[in-house]
């Protein structure tokens, strides 16, 4: 590269330092804009998936000849496949109460799901929730205590509506669960897999434990996938529209700065520059304002996808490094496009006529 | 005098005003387009979320022990028709009956539902189309759904355990029923043979009656008031609370006596609390992106404006040297500002009528709907982008010492 070009653009930039950082401003907030919902739309799928999940679980592992799973071979299940995000453990049974026979369901205390409990959801050893089909039949309030098949008494802590036929059903923990049946085993376990790979996790476990049966929950995993699909969809083409339209409105930033100086491209021509060392000069200069400003978007893109996400989602999204080079390559090409076809009008008209002014 | 001088100044100037004004229009399209995405995602995705199932499951009203074992009790299949009669009948998007009985000396149990029914609304003319297919689309049948009173889907489970395929026949309550496919769920129907309702009933002898009604509403997210119960409301609130579309409102007129009578309309809380709560999650993520974008691209937008006025210190010199005052110069940039506007504004608008019913179409099979509200605000934002973008090198302007811009220097 000349000196001369170099000597130019130090001098260019240092006295017009507030063009060069508006130019790298508009640069900033259309790279910054375009990072930031292109990291969005990636996690996208990451955080309304995990909101999805309270849906319910998309595949239930079970023993195949209807008996009981162990423990060891449970917590092996779970490690079987990348794939699955959640599991919960579930023990079933049937339990005598004031001469009824009671459906009783164990799980974990931090893994209940959704239910409306008027009152508080179980956690102790010796609590128990009621559902709302039993409450009258056991006429049973919240704060009572009430005798299962074991002859212990479990203190009531709420009554809950699920709107299923767990209604009709009791809850406890998992532990007090496996107390009540003398069991170190599950009846089932819950998993939330990741539905784009449900099939692969259908096969490890099967293979892994030919004896357990998998069975995909297709109400939960068929809706997620497409609710998600559709969400992820909506992302990308929100993107597209916004990596078209403020590229357009950049370019045109970017030509008005141009357009702003062609009395400088008239002087030049008229001192003896060539075309070549015209274009060379505005180019190298949109380039160093793209190359700032993308490196700044870049930024910026990210932090405002981490406040997005941490309001609407409560928790922070991976950045993807892959978006650097891209928001680089992406500032380069529309400042210097945009630099180049005002400039290539400019020559065309003669220094004199730009120089007086017309 | 002013007059002349901004049209001198569109006249002059086509390139730069043309820049600028595309720069707006772009700007404004973008900002109306996300808006109107934003205004209608809820009503979206709320029909997407649908096709988890039913939100309220309605079906007989039981004391006691009843409750567990003992009579059974039944729906009227005449009742199903007015769900679409209640306060919020255009947000019932699906309907399906359920009638499971049991051979009790095979111990195999039955479902009579309807996959695709036109059913008569009182005093609509067109018929509403009830069925499973609406309300739980992921049910798949390998095969075809049973025409004949002999015939009868089994489900997969019961299929694989009786070794049962399409073509063979199955023994239930003493008649020989065809197997015309396999049903898949995943759930409880899994385990049970599945035919038309009025099949079901006729077999049985239980004609007219369903036992658990499946009902789908678009429903408002749950939030506090809608927590409270309606017993401790005033009239006031409870009309409020009625009035609005919440799953528990929907279910109280869906157990009225005149709708379903001896009914109990329950909500599905997995399902319903869920979905409440990814909408309002994806709204607020709609709105944080719109703010975002609409001010990134304002403030790029104001930064062409920037230039655009910048470049034009010698003209401003030039007017105070023939003697115009502050308020002469403002005016004449201000104007042309309002111009670039108002056109930038009205073009963005109309673009932004395209992309949104494209957007829609692409994303969710149909357009979105585009608010006249947005024509003001495209215009409102246009305008906040041009002067916003005109004011500070006005300000810089008008600071000018005409002696000296006119000389070259700044």
């Amino acid at each position: 590269m000349d000196n001369w070009l170099i000597y130019f653009l130090r001098k260019s930039i240092a006295q017009r330092k507030g063009r060069f950082a508006l130019s790298s401003v508009a640069v900033m907030l259309a790279v910054g804009s375009m990072t930031a919902l292109a990291t969005v739309s990636i996690g996208v799928r990451d955080k309304i998936g995990l909101q999805l999940r309270q849906y319910g679980a998309n595949m239930m592992v079970t023993d195949a000849s209807g008996g009981e799973i162990p423990m060891d071979t449970a917590n092996q299940v779970l490690s079987s496949s990348a794939h699955i995000k959640d599991a919960a453990f579930h023990v079933y049974g049937t339990s005598r109460v004031k001469g009824l026979s009671v459906e009783i369901i164990g799980m974990e205390a931090q893994r209940m799901g959704t239910y409306r409990v008027a009152g508080r959801m179980p956690r102790g050893e010796d609590e128990i929730m009621v559902g709302i089909n039993l409450k009258e039949a056991l006429s049973i309030e919240a704060g009572m205590t009430m005798r299962l098949g074991d002859g212990k008494a479990y203190t009531v802590t709420g009554i809950f509506e699920r709107g299923s036929e767990e209604d009709s059903a009791v809850v406890m923990t998992l532990g007090s669960a496996q107390r009540l049946f003398k069991i170190d085993a599950v009846s089932a376990i819950l998993i939330n897999g990741d539905t784009r790979y449900l099939g692969e996790i259908e096969r490890a476990v099967s293979q892994r434990f030919p004896r357990l049966r998998v069975k995909t929950l297709r109400q939960v995993a068929v809706a997620e996938e497409r609710v998600l699909d559709r969400i992820e969809m909506l992302m990308l083409v929100v993107s597209l529209i916004v990596l078209f339209s403020s590229s357009i409105a950049l370019g045109s930033t970017m030509a008005a700065s141009i357009i702003e100086r062609m009395e400088e491209i008239g002087l030049m021509k008229a001192l003896g520059a060539t075309r070549r060392d015209i274009l060379g000069f505005f180019v190298s200069e949109a380039a160093a304002a793209g190359l700032a400003g993308s490196l700044s978007g870049y930024v910026f893109g990210v932090l405002s996808a981490e406040a997005v996400s941490v309001t609407a989602f409560g928790s922070f999204i991976a950045p993807r490094t892959v978006f650097l080079p891209a928001a680089a390559i992406f500032g380069l090409i529309i400042s210097v496009l945009s630099a180049v076809y005002p400039v290539r009008d400019a020559l065309k008209i003669g220094p004199a006529v730009i120089l007086r002014g017309e | 005098m002013l007059l002349t001088l901004i049209k001198k100044s569109f006249m002059n100037q086509k390139k730069p005003m043309t820049v600028m004004v595309v720069s707006v229009a772009m700007g404004t399209a973008l900002s109306a387009s996300l808006l109107s995405l934003a205004f209608d995602i809820s009503n979206k995705v709320s029909k997407e979320l649908r096709s988890f199932g039913a939100n309220i499951i309605v079906q007989p009203r039981v004391s006691g022990l009843a409750a567990i074992g003992g009579q059974a009790r039944y729906l009227r299949e005449s009742d199903i028709s007015k769900a679409k009669t209640i306060f919020w009948r255009h947000n019932i998007v699906g309907l399906a009956p359920m009638l499971a009985v049991r051979d009790e000396e095979s111990g195999i149990a039955m479902l009579g539902t309807w996959r695709r029914k036109e059913i008569r609304i009182p005093e609509e003319k067109t018929p509403f189309i009830a069925g499973f297919e609406s309300v739980m689309p992921w049910w798949s049948i390998d095969g075809r759904w049973p025409e004949k009173r002999t015939e009868t889907l089994a489900g997969a489970a019961i299929a694989e355990r009786l070794r049962l395929s399409a073509g063979d026949s199955v023994l239930f309550m003493g008649r020989r029923l065809t197997v015309t496919g396999i049903l898949s769920t995943g759930g409880k129907e899994d385990e049970m043979l599945v035919s038309e309702l009025d099949h079901v009933q006729a077999m049985t002898g239980l004609e007219g009656k369903v036992s658990q009604v499946f009902v789908s509403a678009l429903t408002t997210p749950m939030d506090d008031f809608a927590d409270r119960d309606p017993k401790t409301m005033t009239e006031k609130e409870y009309e409020k609370w009625y009035c609005t579309g919440y799953v528990t409102s929907i279910a109280k007129q869906l157990e009225d006596e005149r709708v379903f009578s001896g009914a109990v309309a329950r909500p599905v809380w997995p399902v319903a609390e869920t979905e409440g709560k990814v909408l309002n999650r994806l709204s607020l993520l709609i709105y944080l992106l719109t703010g975002l974008v609409i001010s990134a691209s304002a403030l790029g937008v104001s930064a062409t404006m920037i230039v655009g006025i910048l470049r034009r210190t010698e003209e401003v010199a030039l007017m105070k040297a023939v003697g115009a005052d502050s308020i002469k110069t403002v005016s004449v940039f201000l104007a042309e500002a309002m111009i670039i506007g108002l056109a930038g504004g009205v073009i963005g608008y109309a673009l932004s009528h395209l992309v949104s019913a494209r957007l829609g179409m692409l994303v969710f099979g149909s357009a979105l709907e585009h608010k006249a509200v947005l024509l003001p605000l495209s215009l409102l934002v246009s305008l906040a982008i041009t002067i916003s973008g005109a004011y500070l090198p006005i300000r810089r302007a008008l600071l000018i010492k005409p002696a000296v811009a006119l000389k070259g220097g700044e």
